[in-house]
């Protein structure tokens, strides 16, 4: 019933989900610094596949992926637009030439302003009109001189810089498909108690880990209770004559206040009650407990471990070998 | 004037799988409260849609479909929510977690100064004098006890002068003379200010001490609305809702079914029960 559920994960039976979490953990962090090693646009097209082939078994919807890629997409492109307008290494592929009329500087202003309007319309997929509105501007430069010319211009595309573009773009949509398989498979409580159990052997060395993960863990669980108390209070002070999102400076920072001291209040108390709860149930911090979850290698765990071993190795190999 | 939602459904789920199955969270075809002398019981079952209800009466919800009408005029995209969050004032349950204010005296005044509303200060004093509470005005009310702290809560919805008070189980967490003494002050200011009274509450005797009107839920939908006393009389609606009689009814009602009294049990004060019972024990030969 709980509509705020922090993290992504998303409930599915595969063999993804059903890893151990210290093994998806390990392996993930082995392939993205494999992934970084590579320069080579072919290897990485290669691992990008393998990427797929774990979106899609999965089993979690596509569309969970695009949303985080979506979020980053915007970044993604302007970083590959500008790589390749301005870093100009390598051969020369292709040029654009230009010609800024008074005619077309005019429409291009009726674009955007087009562009501004449909905005108050259509709330979706907001990236997509500005990269048509800006196609549409730059195509009318190049197939529709007309008018009084006021200057013409080119832009040339160079081969390696596309390439290194490239490279930017796959090893990024690689990364983040990869850490979203991760959030999506794994329970955040699983993460922590996978890193609870990775990270146990330090306690040899007087460094206590279970402590921070079972922070983290508190924290994880909380954050979604903490986010309906800030609705529940946003819309007891609206009650109350707050508007939020109106007003000036001042205004704002005194409905941030209004918001802000009831919410450390209750976390304040919250925290204080889960204390004294644990401490009545006898949590000492730092002692030996047993788990609820005991955490098991499996068959499929080695085989992955063996697997993304020999991926790291091989993607060493072609970045210094050769 | 008053305050009236038709043909209304919610649904907290606004994506559009939730659209399409036509899930929702609470479904008002017409309800009417005005804002003089109504003192209106919200009952039913965990979960059932009482406290969404009262967030759609203020606009603090909007709903996917039907509308609000307040004073006559129907609430729009581009209708100014403030008079009507005045209008309808709302007490949350635990409305001591709203506080945030280093004086009483300021924390009260806060709503009528959003409001905007002439002297504050004075309307605050006035609504903590009603509720007994004029002394703590320079305390922190964080120092105060839980059931000061709700009376803090309670004048600050107060300062602004509401037309309809509603409040979402103001008794829980306070001890019983506290929660007399509230309830008396809800009659008090219901039979002397005018005010209207709606107030959530799962205490059935509340609903036929206080109560005139009654609004039932299940699972969002109204089953009834309409007096408070005549609703136990409907057996398999109270089954339906989840509801439990109040104590002296159930009492009366083993008693009438055990030994077949010839009785109308649905007496709600222990003086009329009594002589319903008495009459029926010794059958008319009192005298
Ligand atoms: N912020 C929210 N987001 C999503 N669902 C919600 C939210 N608030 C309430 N609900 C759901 O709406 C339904 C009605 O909730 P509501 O709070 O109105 O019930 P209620 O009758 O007041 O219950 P209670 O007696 O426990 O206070 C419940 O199923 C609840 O889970
Ligand atoms: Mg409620």
């Amino acid at each position: 019933m709980n509509s705020v559920v922090f993290g992504q994960y998303y409930h599915a039976n595969s063999w993804l989900h059903r890893l151990d979490p210290r093994c998806k953990l390990v392996s993930m962090f082995m392939l993205m610094i494999g992934v970084f090693f590579i320069r080579r646009l072919d290897v990485l097209a290669l691992l990008f596949a393998l990427a797929i082939i774990l979106v899609i078994s999965s089993k979690v919807p596509i569309i969970k992926y695009l949303k985080s890629i979506k979020m980053i997409a915007t970044l993604l492109i302007f970083t590959f637009v500008f790589q390749v307008l301005f870093n100009k290494t390598g051969n020369e592929l292709y040029t654009f030439n230009f010609t800024l009329t008074y005619f077309n500087l005019a429409a291009g202003i009726l674009l955007l302003v087009l562009f501004f309007v449909l905005g108050r319309l259509v709330k979706k997929l907001r990236l997509l009109q500005f990269l048509a509105t800006l196609a549409g501007a730059f195509s009318l430069q190049m197939f529709w001189v007309y008018g009084d010319v006021i200057t013409p211009y080119s832009i040339t595309i160079h081969d390696a810089s596309l390439i290194n573009s490239g490279i930017i773009l796959v090893r990024v949509l690689i990364l983040v498909c990869m850490s979203s398989c991760l959030t999506l498979c794994t329970k955040p409580t699983d993460i922590t108690l996978g890193l609870d159990k990775m990270f146990a052997p330090l306690k040899k060395l007087h460094l206590d880990t279970s402590i921070f993960t079972m922070m983290i863990s508190i924290a994880l669980r909380f954050i979604p209770t903490l986010i309906n108390e800030a609705f529940r209070i946003l819309r007891a002070q609206a009650s109350r004559g707050v508007e939020f999102s109106q007003g000036g400076l001042i205004k704002k920072i005194r409905q941030m206040v209004s918001l802000l001291v009831p919410m450390f209040v209750i976390a304040y108390k919250k925290a204080a009650d889960l204390a004294l709860a644990m401490e009545a149930r006898s949590y000492i911090p730092g002692h030996d407990r047993t788990s609820l979850y005991l955490l098991k290698y499996k068959a499929r765990d080695y085989i992955v471990y063996v697997f993304s071993l020999l991926l790291l190795a091989g993607m060493i190999v072609v970045r210094f070998v050769l | 004037m008053s305050v009236n939602l038709s043909q209304v459904i919610f649904s907290y789920d606004t994506s559009r799988k939730a659209r399409l199955s036509g899930e929702y969270y609470l479904k008002v075809d017409n309800l009417n409260i005005k804002d003089t002398n109504e003192f209106i019981a919200i009952v039913g079952h965990t979960g059932s849609g009482k406290s969404t209800l009262t967030h759609l009466l203020n606009r603090l919800l909007i709903p996917q479909k039907g509308k609000l009408v307040v004073d006559e005029k129907e609430v729009t995209k581009r209708t100014k929510l403030l008079p009507i969050r005045k209008k309808v004032g709302l007490v949350f349950q635990f409305p001591e977690y709203q506080i945030f204010e280093d004086t009483v005296l300021k924390d009260v005044s806060f709503g009528p100064k959003n409001f905007k509303l002439d002297n504050p200060e004075t309307l605050a004093i006035e609504a903590m004098e009603t509720l007994g509470i004029a002394d703590l005005k320079d305390r922190n009310p964080f120092t105060l006890s839980g059931g000061q702290m709700r009376k803090v809560a309670i004048a600050g919805i107060l300062a602004s002068k509401p037309d309809i008070l509603v409040l979402d189980e103001p008794t829980v967490g306070l001890d019983s003379a506290s929660k007399e003494e509230l309830l008396e002050f809800l009659k008090y200011l219901n039979e002397v200010k005018h005010i209207s009274i709606v107030l959530i509450t799962h205490d059935m005797e509340v609903v036929t001490k206080y109560c005139r009107r009654a609004i039932v839920l299940k699972k969002g939908n109204i089953l009834y609305d309409g007096d408070s006393l005549e609703l136990f009389r409907d057996e398999k609606l109270v089954e339906d809702a989840h509801l439990d009689y109040p104590h002296l009814t159930k009492i009366m009602i083993e008693l009438k079914k055990k030994y077949n009294l010839d009785i109308d049990p649905y007496k709600y004060d222990a003086a009329s029960a009594f002589s319903e019972l008495e009459k029926a024990l010794i059958g008319g030969k009192h005298e």
